[in-house]
């Protein structure tokens, strides 16, 4: 049986950083997913999202359902400059987070979908989501970055490791 | 490129048992994928039932989970800290329910032999038995404070079993 589930690129940080890119995606896959444990820092309060080929334009969207702990909160955001996945939590410094995010016919030419999902249980505090964002945009994905888009120079903390996987439907 | 996505182990149960454990996982993927499939044999008490995930054996409170679920077309938020285990509740469809169909559970949980404590996601559903009012669809985020390599792990109902058929399928995930 051929490979369908492959590791593209893992990248466990040495150095706190701001953004974890990956480029050069080959186009011979259908699908993308995104594993990425975090560790944020101290000092800031992270928010892990996504860009697709370095596009900063107001191109993004997405909605979100999440869990407080007490509460169910859904929001919404348009034509925004990230795609948030994992809007209403923040990393910690202690305690990894799970961030998950599949994207789908990222080669195609029409707008590309995105779930994500934002495991984020502290132990008496933290949060759940699920995600749906939108990229408009018609260009085949050749990069994607996680950033912070609480704009904090050095957000993702040292141990922190993300790997992107491509999915091929035959 | 070698396939990355491998099936570790499967069991299906050949009759009713009220504790399924995984063990001797390899420590050579970077993520675990579990697939459960299963409704309870037997039952007493309220339907669907919860089960009970413990890892590596541990009963100690290293366990904490927060969920967002609808239920009977509400949606609920709420929090476990410092638990014995991971209790996802009305998970399983009880022997009173839609026969013949089966609950959905899947968990997500990367970087299992790290030295960190160890997030993990879970996914529940047994929307078969919305027909009688009382599914449940459920994500989980879910934490196990250890640092020790996940080895095995345990899924359990208290003093009822699984039904025959029952089948939990662990896939491992290698990012390299």
């Amino acid at each position: 049986m051929p490979a369908t589930y492959e590791p593209i690129a893992t990248t466990t940080l040495v150095a706190n950083t701001s953004t974890i890119t990956f480029s050069s995606i080959p186009s011979t896959y259908t699908d993308l997913k995104i594993v990425a444990i975090l560790i944020g820092r101290s000092t800031v309060s992270p928010q892990p999202s996504l860009r697709f080929n370095g596009d900063t334009a107001t191109n993004y969207s997405q909605s979100t359902v999440r869990g407080t702990g007490s509460a169910y909160q859904n929001s919404n955001e348009a034509s925004v400059n990230y795609m948030n996945v994992a809007e209403g939590g923040v990393l910690s410094s202690t305690i990894p987070s799970l961030v998950e995010a599949d994207i789908f016919s990222y080669r195609g030419s029409t707008y590309k979908a995105a779930l994500g999902r934002f495991s984020n249980d502290l132990n008496g505090s933290g949060i759940v989501t699920n995600s749906v964002g939108v990229w408009r945009s018609t260009a085949a994905i050749t990069s994607v970055s996680i950033f912070d888009c609480n704009g904090n120079s050095t957000a993702f903390a040292i141990g922190s490791v993300v790997t992107l996987y491509g999915i091929k439907a035959a | 490129m070698a396939n990355t996505y491998t099936l570790i182990s499967s069991t299906t149960l050949a009759s009713a048992n009220g504790t399924v454990t995984i063990s001797s996982i390899p420590s050579t993927y970077s993520d675990l994928i579990i697939a459960i499939s299963a409704r309870m044999g037997s039952g007493s008490g309220t339907s669907p039932y919860a089960v009970n995930i413990t890892i590596n054996g541990d009963g100690a409170s290293n366990y904490s989970r927060t969920p967002l679920f609808t239920e009977t077309g509400v949606v609920y938020s709420l929090r476990t800290a410092n638990a014995a285990n991971v209790l996802v509740e009305k998970a399983l469809a009880g022997p009173d329910q839609t026969a013949n169909s089966f609950s959905n559970i899947q968990v997500y949980l990367p970087g299992y032999t790290s030295s960190s404590s160890k997030p993990f996601f879970i996914s529940a559903g047994n929307s078969h038995a919305l027909a009688q009012n009382d599914g449940r669809n459920g994500i989980h985020a879910c934490l196990w404070r250890n640092s020790a390599t996940i080895s095995s792990i345990t899924f359990a109902t208290a003093g009822n079993t699984m039904a025959a058929g029952s089948s939990f399928y662990v896939y491992g995930i290698k990012n390299s």
